[in-house]
């Protein structure tokens, strides 16, 4: 199958349906109907496939002026789909996002093969704007035209991680699995609903606008049908910088300050990418972390401001440490040994301690706000979906997890679901898919 | 059933009401992602005249790949226009309906060979417009499909009009049983006699109000009744099911039981007489499991028996028993057929040991696997309306 598959580019590009279901079986039959899903515009997309190819990961990405007229739509902008790593990992955060987690329905291990290759087709023509093939008489319309006839892309990334459970014995997986990846773990202050935890693969879908993020989804999911089932679901959105700086959580803090520099690749190569103890087939991938986490917001407006600063170690006006002026100056913990500026137990130095020795503990945090209507007692249901890349899932996430353990904001937030991940590696190019260094 | 989503009334052909209907269903998806280019005005699009006097004029530089048109119509009348491989007469793209003085975009993407528009005017024979010679080879290339006529789907149509009348005695001896355990005041017996009864018309494929009034009658939801279930017009099977599953009594459920045998026995009656329109065989196919997907696998219609995924069972049945009817027209048309059919057969090995299961009893995995299943089929099935759409061609 896969050989079948990577042979012939033509054949992979263009070839698939959108139909196809996940469940056909076996490599060279022609694979339901004969409804190529997008027409493969050979300009603007793969330039700038090209482009990535030869970049260090970084997505390039191309955007077009903006119209000026006032009702014209928003500017568009293609990231790059293909390269050693995925887009949606270093990618700068657009506005809008979904976390969509599954579990693979897939019978067998042809099944999952097949999925992960619509999971390819549908993720690479979405992500390059080309517009959907017009199907006459054969079918119903292959895109749902909620982007209008030219689905543009609209700066969509689309990122594809496998759960643990993904590695159990249905697909003969299990010795493949990603060293650290499991269920994820239970902390001290978590109030998980394991109903919405977990799952066999995720789903990071990113854009500029939330229509575009729907879009993306629904197309995803209806060529995929047979293969998953959707299991959970958060969608985020990342506000604008108010005033200035990094964008603010929905307890009014920035959030995200301190991230590492994504364009220093050496550094990338430290935190992120998968290091050397993994399977082969994961070089280029990472460990993703996704923790929905519910802000007890008006628990939270009660607090008064100082207080709310001690807790995070930061301003809430300008995001600046409490030993120094402006966001981005360093925290100096070292000249405050007694917390006396930035307590002890706030959140920033507990999650950064900033020495030699928690250098190597920080993660990449990539997370987007969430508002999902109310709760029973009449407050409002929202948060932050926390999500995280890092290379060891141990070292990073739930070493410094550990350690924020009973810190004072606990009171004030509930992790509630989420799950933990491995980002595949990237789709290199226009013959490659997700995962098939993995299956192949 | 509630919420009737496309027309659809035996004894009625109402062909061209229906027709429009759907027609303007698929035209409004064509018309809105058939485009390629970027610019809004569509620019660079050849616009094709049509009428009677002159089909398919104007297509002046043509050239394979994508092709972008602009389907004028200066005749005064309305009409559909198709373009065709000029041999076979299989169609690419369309356009339907579009309305006198009116133009609407068309694009497909075609490789070498030749090409016509046929115009299909009111009140006039169809007319194929001069044919135009593509030379190339494109990779990327629309699908095209022999268009089914009215007469070629009625055939199918009285099959499966035989098929419902042949079934409709049994269904009336099920829905007596369960009338005579009623009136006894046995309701033990009447809760077991309860799901033959309504599995019987199940299978029949009554989806979405297919059946018509009957069917609100037959097999009606509280959906939209002040009252809910409580509701003077909530009847039928389901009404019935309300009082066995939650403690009425025979006296409250006996007129319901009459009035149940009496639609029944009016269906019975009305529906050898009634003729079928042959546009709701094709959209039954895919329908029947859209159905069973919106309100069996949500709960929805499960008001105490647990019966839905029995429900759902009989459902595949009565999808078998109409894509079967389709599929000579099918085999030629749909490649992905016989994939179709081995995801029915595979729907119905799920589901057969967890037919007599309450939904809310299935573990996640047993759930999510028949979600896939049903979901899938809906998608698969979802052509086959498309393709069996009666089109005129001549």
């Amino acid at each position: 199958m896969s050989d079948a598959c990577g042979a012939n580019q033509e054949r992979a590009t263009q070839e698939r349906s959108s139909r196809r279901s996940a469940r056909s079986v076996g490599g060279n039959e022609v694979r339901g109907q004969p409804v190529e899903r997008r027409r493969f515009l050979q300009g603007a997309a793969a330039a700038v496939g090209g482009a990535a190819v030869g970049g260090l990961g970084a997505s390039a990405i191309t955007a077009s002026a903006a119209p000026a007229a006032k009702d014209a739509p928003p500017a568009d902008r293609v990231i790059a789909f293909h390269g050693p790593h995925q887009a949606g990992i270093l990618t700068a955060k657009p506005a809008s996002a979904a976390f969509v987690a599954f579990d693979l329905t897939a019978r067998n291990r042809s099944d999952l093969t097949d999925l992960l290759h619509a999971l390819t087709d549908q993720a690479r023509a979405l992500t390059s704007g080309q517009p959907p093939v017009s199907t006459g008489i054969a079918a119903p319309s292959a895109d749902d035209g909620t982007l209008g006839p030219t689905a543009p892309a609209g700066g969509l990334t689309v990122t594809l991680s496998l759960g643990a459970s993904a590695f159990d014995g249905r697909f003969g997986l299990a010795s493949h699995k990603p060293k650290r990846l499991r269920r994820m773990d239970t902390f001290v202050n978590d109030n998980l609903d394991r109903d919405v935890c977990d799952g066999d693969l995720l789903l990071q879908v990113c854009a500029d606008q939330p229509d575009t993020v729907i879009h993306a989804l629904r197309n995803l999911t209806r060529a995929t049908r047979g293969g998953m089932q959707p299991r959970w679901r958060v969608d985020g959105f990342n506000p604008p910088p108010r005033p200035d700086g990094t964008p603010r959580n929905l307890m009014g803090f920035k959030d995200g300050t301190a991230n590492p520099d994504v364009k220093d690749a050496a550094l990338m190569n430290r935190l992120v990418w998968a290091g050397s103890g993994e399977p082969g087939w994961a070089a280029g991938g990472s460990y993703h972390v996704v923790r929905v986490i519910r802000m007890l917001v008006e628990f939270w407006d009660r607090v008064e401001i100082s207080e709310q600063e001690r807790m995070f170690g930061r301003r809430k006006d300008t995001g600046a440490p409490l030993t120094g002026n402006a966001e981005f100056d360093t925290p100096s913990f070292a000249d405050d040994p007694t917390g006396d500026a930035i307590p002890l137990d706030s959140h920033i130095r507990v999650a950064n301690p900033r020495t030699p020795a928690t250098d190597s503990q920080r993660m990449l945090r990539r997370g987007f706000s969430y508002d999902r209507g109310v709760d029973s007692n009449g407050n409002l249901d929202m948060g932050l979906i926390f999500s995280c890349y890092q290379q060891d899932l141990d070292r990073q996430f739930v070493t410094v997890q550990r350690r924020l353990a009973d810190e004072p904001l606990v009171d004030y937030i509930s992790p509630t679901g989420g799950g933990y991940f491995f980002a595949l590696p990237g789709v290199r190019d226009v013959t490659d898919w997700y995962g098939s260094g993995l299956l192949a | 059933m509630p919420g009737v989503r496309r027309i659809s009334v035996p004894g009625v052909t109402a062909a061209t009401a229906v027709l429009a209907a759907f027609a303007a269903v698929l035209a409004g998806c064509s018309s809105s992602h058939h485009r390629a280019a970027p610019a809004p005005t569509n620019g660079g699009a050849t616009t094709i005249n049509v009428s009677v006097s002159q089909c398919g004029t104007g297509w002046a530089h043509p050239t394979v790949g994508h092709q972008s048109f602009r389907i004028h119509n200066s005749d005064t009348r309305g009409g559909e226009v198709f373009l065709v491989d000029a041999k076979s007469g299989a169609v690419f793209g369309f356009v339907e309906p579009l309305g006198a003085g009116t133009t609407a975009d068309l694009s497909v993407d075609l490789t070498g060979g030749q090409y016509a528009f046929r115009c299909v005017m009111q009140d006039a024979d169809a007319v194929t417009g001069p044919t135009v010679t593509l030379t190339g080879t494109a990779t990327v290339v629309s699908p095209s499909v022999m268009p089914v006529s009215q007469q070629q789907m009625i055939g199918p149509t009285q099959q499966y009009e035989k098929y419902v009348t042949r079934q409709l005695p049994g269904l009336a001896t099920l829905v007596d049983t369960l009338r005579g355990d009623i009136r006894r005041g046995d309701l033990s017996r009447a809760r077991t006699d309860w799901l033959p009864a309504h599995l019987a018309y199940e299978r029949l494929g009554a989806a979405y109000g297919a059946f018509g009034d009957a069917d609100g009658d037959i097999n009606g939801l509280p959906n939209g009744l002040p009252g809910g279930v409580h509701d003077r017009g909530f009847v039928g099977f389901h009404r019935i099911e309300y009082g066995l599953w939650h403690g009425q009594s025979a006296t409250v459920l006996r007129p319901l039981a009459d009035s149940l045998a009496e639609a029944v026995a009016g269906l019975r009656k009305s529906f050898p007489s009634a003729q079928i329109d042959p546009l709701e065989v094709s959209i039954r196919a895919h329908e029947i499991t859209e159905n069973a997907l919106q309100f069996e696998l949500t709960g929805q219609t499960d008001f105490g028996s647990g019966s839905g995924l029995a429900t759902v069972r009989a459902n595949l049945d009565g999808t078998r028993t109409v894509l079967g009817f389709l599929e000579p027209l099918l085999k030629t048309r749909y490649s992905a057929l016989p994939q179709l059919q081995r995801d029915l057969t595979l729907a119905e090995h799920d589901l057969d040991p967890v037919r007599g299961t309450p939904l809310a009893r299935l573990t996640r995995p047993q759930r999510e696997r028949i979600n896939a299943d049903i979901s899938e089929l809906s998608e698969l099935l979802a052509p086959v309306a498309a393709i069996c759409e009666p089109r005129r061609t001549s």
